[in-house]
């Protein structure tokens, strides 16, 4: 009987042991996976701040002319058609205009240093959301994320620290009802959960747009040019024309 | 459980959300657009194709032939004025000067040439054009009839956008099946904002004869489309939503379930549009081979 006990611990331990490597490896890949994931919205973030100030402003100013064009248009001519297009040139310029303006924070260039990302690595493997072991565990790992995720982005590391010292400081160890070894082989299923999820979201992001545009202007910047100035000046141009146009009518209905 | 009224206010949120994406998602599409032309011109003229054999194979019914054509004449309608030093510009310009421009210099000639030929790209524009009223007055039936094309064809923007005229009566009458019908199919190609108009559609219950709410495919839907395009100031007001724990907390169990196993055995179908590239490497095989 005894002898017994002793046999099924140790295979229990046995186990244990190899979830736990498991786990360790699955939270390095997870961590990875996170940085991956902060990096490539930072980025996209920066380059599409930078796109809305130096092309989307001038989208926006364009659209402007072309609605004062359409009001100028109805006011000498006012049928019901020219009065629904300038209501909707009208529309359409707000609309580009709230577009282009609605981020008030310019973002710089996202270059994040080697510690930085050293500390974030380490905060995503401590304190990752889906490694808790009960719901209100969870929901404390799940804000601190979040926090360590703008704190990455704005390039604060002492903030990354702080987050990992809240973290430790909380942590109730004898809160814990499950047995370990459920504990690992829940933990390792939510980080593979995330895990697919990670990839997915990533996924995404590569089919939008601006990681398209961006890719582009990497592509066009191999070869010496810049595709967001060039793209600038065409619509300065058109921007001239427009200004031009709603002068000489504006010159005219005097 | 979540009050009534909170309830009430999410609909408008998520329009409003949905609003300003859209809007912020066709600047950032517009710009790319755009750049693609760019970008597109001065590769063909960098190549030395002459606008002399691209002219001819227009002629002789190419569309991606009409296609560059197209984007030429109206990139350079802008361009003619434009001051700037720009390599591209002078491209531009040297090209037209030499050129026989006066012969086919009609944008919007060639456009339709294109489009007429099954060009997606060129459908895509065209119906663009009309919508924003930069081909004469604003005409909704052949906004709706090129987004049409192009969507049949498979074009997944396109198909978003035929979704949107039937939503809100763009060229055809509004149906709310029929354009659940178009997003579901951009939808399944992984077009963001199509997950997220569906998902407004079943939270709003305008699908359902009685208009009954379906918590289910919205939840879906609104986890597909993930709302990482979402700006900061819209997720705020619906921060609740956005992480999906309010719409759980209106939801069985059972419905939680099924719907995150919808979510699960969801599968991406490929997007057969065209890409503002492709065209242009298929003309240049063109030109290639005609020598």
């Amino acid at each position: 009987m005894t002898i017994q006990i002793v046999h099924e611990t140790s295979r229990d331990d046995e186990n244990i042991h190899a979830k736990k490597a498991a786990l360790e490896e699955i939270r390095s890949i997870l961590a990875e996976l996170e940085l991956e994931l902060a990096d490539l919205k930072a980025s996209l973030e920066a380059f599409e701040s930078r796109y809305l100030r130096e092309v989307g402003a001038l989208y926006a100013e364009l659209d402007e002319w072309n609605a004062r064009i359409a009001e100028l248009v109805a006011r000498q001519n006012p049928t019901a058609d020219a009065t629904r297009q300038a209501e909707e040139a009208r529309r359409h310029a707000r609309s580009t205009y709230e577009a282009a303006h609605g981020d008030r924070a310019e973002k710089e260039d996202f270059n994040p240093s080697p510690d930085l990302k050293k500390r974030f690595r380490e905060v995503a493997k401590r304190i990752h959301p889906d490694l808790a072991s009960d719901p209100a565990d969870r929901v404390r790992r799940t804000r601190l994320m979040a926090d360590a995720n703008r704190a990455y982005q704005a390039g604060d590391a002492e903030v990354l620290g702080r987050i990992l010292d809240e973290y430790e400081a909380g942590v109730h160890r004898d809160e814990m009802r499950e047995t370990e070894l459920n504990l690992l082989t829940r933990q390792i299923t939510q980080a593979n959960e995330r895990i697919a999820e990670i990839k997915r979201e990533m996924a995404v992001f590569r089919e939008s747009e601006i990681f398209k545009l961006k890719r582009d202007s990497e592509k066009a910047s191999g070869e010496g040019r810049d595709l967001l100035s060039e793209l600038a000046a065409s619509i300065k141009s058109e921007i001239e024309l427009a200004r031009q146009r709603h002068d000489a009518m504006a010159e005219a209905n005097r | 459980m979540m009050a009534e009224e909170e309830q009430s206010q999410i609909v408008p949120a998520v329009q409003r959300g949905l609003e300003l994406t859209v809007a912020k998602s066709a600047l950032i599409a517009r710009g790319r657009r755009a750049a693609a032309t760019l970008v597109a011109v001065a590769d063909v003229m960098y190549c030395g194709f002459s606008m002399n054999s691209i002219r001819r194979l227009a002629f002789h019914g190419n569309p991606d032939a009409a296609h560059f054509l197209a984007e030429f004449f109206y990139g350079h309608s802008h361009a003619a004025l434009c001051q700037s030093d720009s390599d591209t510009l002078r491209w531009c310009r040297n090209a037209a000067e030499h050129g026989p421009v006066e012969e086919c210099g009609d944008a919007h000639y060639w456009y339709i040439k294109a489009a007429e030929h099954g060009q997606m790209a060129a459908q895509n524009k065209l119906a663009l054009l009309y919508e924003d009223g930069d081909l004469g007055p604003h005409n909704e039936v052949e906004v709706a009839r090129w987004y049409r094309a192009a969507a049949e064809l498979g074009d997944m923007e396109c198909q978003y956008h035929l979704g949107r005229c039937y939503h809100e009566g763009i060229g055809v009458a509004i149906d709310y099946h029929e354009a659940a019908k178009w997003y579901r199919k951009a939808a399944d190609c992984g077009a963001i904002y199509a997950q997220m108009a569906l998902g407004v559609m079943y939270y709003a219950g305008v699908l359902h004869p009685a208009g009954e709410r379906d918590y289910v495919h919205a939840f879906m839907w609104f986890s597909l489309g993930n709302w990482t395009n979402v700006p900061d100031e819209v997720i705020k007001h619906v921060e609740s939503l956005k992480d999906l724990r309010s719409l759980e907390a209106l939801m069985t169990q059972q419905q939680i379930a099924e719907a995150k196993r919808l979510t699960a055995a969801w599968k991406r179908s490929p997007d057969a549009g065209d890409d503002a590239y492709s065209f242009l490497n298929r003309l240049a095989t063109a030109l290639n081979h005609t020598g």
